[in-house]
């Protein structure tokens, strides 16, 4: 899951959910926005960086590591 | 899936959810016009601009992160805009953009687009990629900011916006376009849409390579339509690269790389060199046309991978832009948490954009009567490389000018159901057995191979007789499913751009700008710059055969 709320700051405003191009977030039956879709997450960042209470936050399984080499970038040579 | 087909009528048809498309919407609907904003992802939620920094090109002269305001003038705008493009820019069309772009952007704020300025009301004004003056008003929120005020505009004066919908064909009543047949992507069901004028500002074809640096990809649909219709498109060799950052293990689709090497961050490679400072003629503020091509020559020397290290960019400057907000930054912050300003970031060369395009005159009116064109989907304002913040500029001028005067050419469409049933037959059919997805992927590798940032006559060739074959294979290709239409929609769009991209590539025995050929000597390029200063230009009448000239309506 590429997106987390931290719940604890979260006012379930909708701005997320107004803001995905993708629209992975939905809004529960009680009032709860949550990532419904994270799948179809492009990391964009418009959720967190339009987050009035910064509850938004971006995650990787492998923060950090970066790849050993870039050869990816010239693989076609 | 429904058979029977509903239509709607509208004066003003605007493909696109994007800043041009948006400034469409808004000045159509301003006249009075009824405007209907087709999008094949969200309005102000996809295409480039979504995510773009939304530096604004406007040569205000006005402070820059405390230093009292410069000696900017338009005319140094369009001077600088000129030599980025080296010389093969549309000058009608540049300096339209220098001068409009001022007001326009004062207009902007005072209706509430919130373009950082300080308490005396001057605009902070950052340096762009390749601008000689600090030119770029950037709005809090950045691009998507932006977007968000002018979608709400656009539908307080009464435009309408339908999303999730691609265009497949445009109709034509044998004088003008009066129309398009649209599809919705999750339920396949088709519409019919007689429209007085068309606008297509649908962007360009950012998926045409596995990397670019925009997180919506789009598909070439712009240029398909365009060239369906019988518009001429120009300008398809220069493929705009920049910088994509690596990281857990993937690349992530984000732009904005250059405006932090604009403020300070250094680019270095595996020995810890700053390698740029020591490559000749790179001058104190490079050009990404001038970056790019030194970047990967340093990678495929073996002292990869290149990473960016930001610890060299001032606190001051942080402190402004996390009032501003960033991609790049946000995503610093989600990989190293606290402290991140301290951090590398590896890179790779990515797809920034599509600079050909539709051949538009000053009004955005293409060779097509009824059609219009703005934004990434068309070409001319930029020539063979494009200076910092120019892009957003442009989408804002011009997106107001095509949405104005297809407002006026008012139109009455004759386009009927009928009509639209006939043209959906070049798309609907009995499902190919064809896997699209792997052809799309395939296609996109090769044209990584051959339409890199750097290119010779053979690969181009190769890559050639490849997108040939696709394109043929997908024009004989029908679907049923909205899935794998929109797949076959996705194949049609980036073969075409890849077909005219490799073709003019080959046609330009030269480098200029982000076209660069590795198989002609630099002395070459010099001795044949002056006979070179035109347009490769495409019509639909001349098939695949590029034709020189300079290219305009």
């Amino acid at each position: 899951m590429p997106v987390r709320i931290d719940r604890q700051k979260c006012d379930n405003c909708g701005r997320c959910l107004e803001r995905c191009g993708m629209d992975i977030y939905v809004r529960s039956s009680g009032g709860t926005v949550f990532p419904r879709y994270p799948r179809k997450c492009v990391d964009c960042t418009l959720c967190v960086s339009g987050c009035p209470l910064h509850a938004i936050s971006m995650i990787f399984p492998h923060a950090g590591s970066l790849p050993a080499t870039s050869g990816e970038a010239c693989h076609a040579h | 899936m429904r058979t029977d087909m509903d239509i709607l009528h509208t004066d003003v048809l605007i493909i696109g959810g994007g800043a041009a498309a948006l400034a469409a919407a808004c000045a159509a609907a301003e006249t009075g016009a009824g405007v209907l904003l087709v999008d094949a992802g969200r309005p102000a939620r996809s295409g480039s601009s979504a995510t773009a920094g939304g530096g604004t090109a406007a040569a205000f002269g006005q402070t820059c992160l405390g230093v009292p305001g410069n000696d900017d003038t338009p005319e140094i705008h369009f001077e600088d805009t000129l030599r980025e493009g080296r010389g093969i820019n549309n000058p009608r069309l540049v300096n339209l953009l220098v001068t409009e772009i001022l007001p326009l952007v004062r207009r902007l704020t005072a209706a509430g687009v919130p373009y950082a300025r300080t308490e005396e009301g001057l605009y902070y004004q950052n340096r762009g990629v390749g601008q000689s003056r600090p030119r770029n008003c950037t709005p809090r929120g950045n691009s998507a900011a932006l977007c968000e005020w002018l979608f709400k505009t656009a539908a307080f004066r009464g435009a309408v916006s339908l999303c999730r919908m691609r265009i497949l064909s445009l109709l034509h009543d044998g004088s003008r376009v009066s129309g398009a047949v649209a599809m919705r992507t999750d339920t396949g069901e088709m519409l019919c849409i007689a429209a007085g004028s068309v606008v297509i500002a649908a962007g360009s074809a950012t998926a045409l390579m596995p990397y670019a640096s925009a997180a919506f990809p789009t598909w070439g649909d712009a240029f398909r339509l365009a060239w369906e219709a019988g518009a001429e498109l120009a300008n398809m060799e220069f493929l705009e690269f920049t910088f994509a950052p690596m990281a857990a293990g993937r690349v992530f689709s984000c732009g904005g790389s250059t405006q932090l090497v604009s403020r300070g961050a250094r680019f270095i490679n595996n020995a810890g060199e700053a390698f740029l400072e020591r490559l000749p003629g790179l001058g104190s503020h490079p050009t990404r046309a001038a970056l790019v091509p030194a970047f990967y020559r340093e990678i495929r020397a073996g002292r990869g991978p290149i990473r960016l290290e930001c610890a060299s960019i001032p606190a001051a400057r942080w402190e402004e832009w996390a009032a501003i907000g960033h991609p790049l930054i946000e995503l610093l912050k989600a990989l190293y948490g606290s402290g991140y300003q301290h951090e590398t970031l590896a890179f790779t060369p990515a797809l920034h954009c599509v600079l050909g395009g539709i051949v538009t005159g000053e009004w955005g009116e293409t060779a097509v009567p009824g059609l219009f064109a703005a934004g990434e989907a068309a070409t001319g304002v930029h020539g063979a490389a494009r200076l910092g913040g120019n892009a957003i500029a442009e989408c804002l001028v011009f997106g107001s000018r095509a949405g104005a005067a297809a407002a006026a050419a008012g139109g009455t469409s004759r386009a009927g159901v009928q009509q639209a049933r006939e043209a959906l037959e070049a798309f609907r059919g009995e499902e190919s057995s064809e896997p699209f997805q792997a052809h799309v992927a395939l296609l996109r590798q090769t044209a990584w191979e051959t339409l890199g940032v750097v290119r010779t006559a053979s690969e181009l060739e190769r890559g050639q007789r490849f997108f040939d074959g696709m394109a043929a294979l997908a024009g004989k290709s029908r679907a049923l499913s909205a899935r794998s239409l929109c797949e076959l929609l996705n194949l049609r769009g980036l073969a075409l751009t890849a077909q005219l991209a490799s073709r003019a590539a080959l046609e330009r025995t030269e480098s200029r700008g982000c076209h660069l050929r590795e198989d002609i000597p630099d002395a070459a390029s010099r001795q044949t710059e002056a006979a070179w200063r035109l347009n490769i230009i495409f019509a639909r009448d001349g098939g695949m055969c590029p034709r020189r000239g300079h290219a305009g309506c």
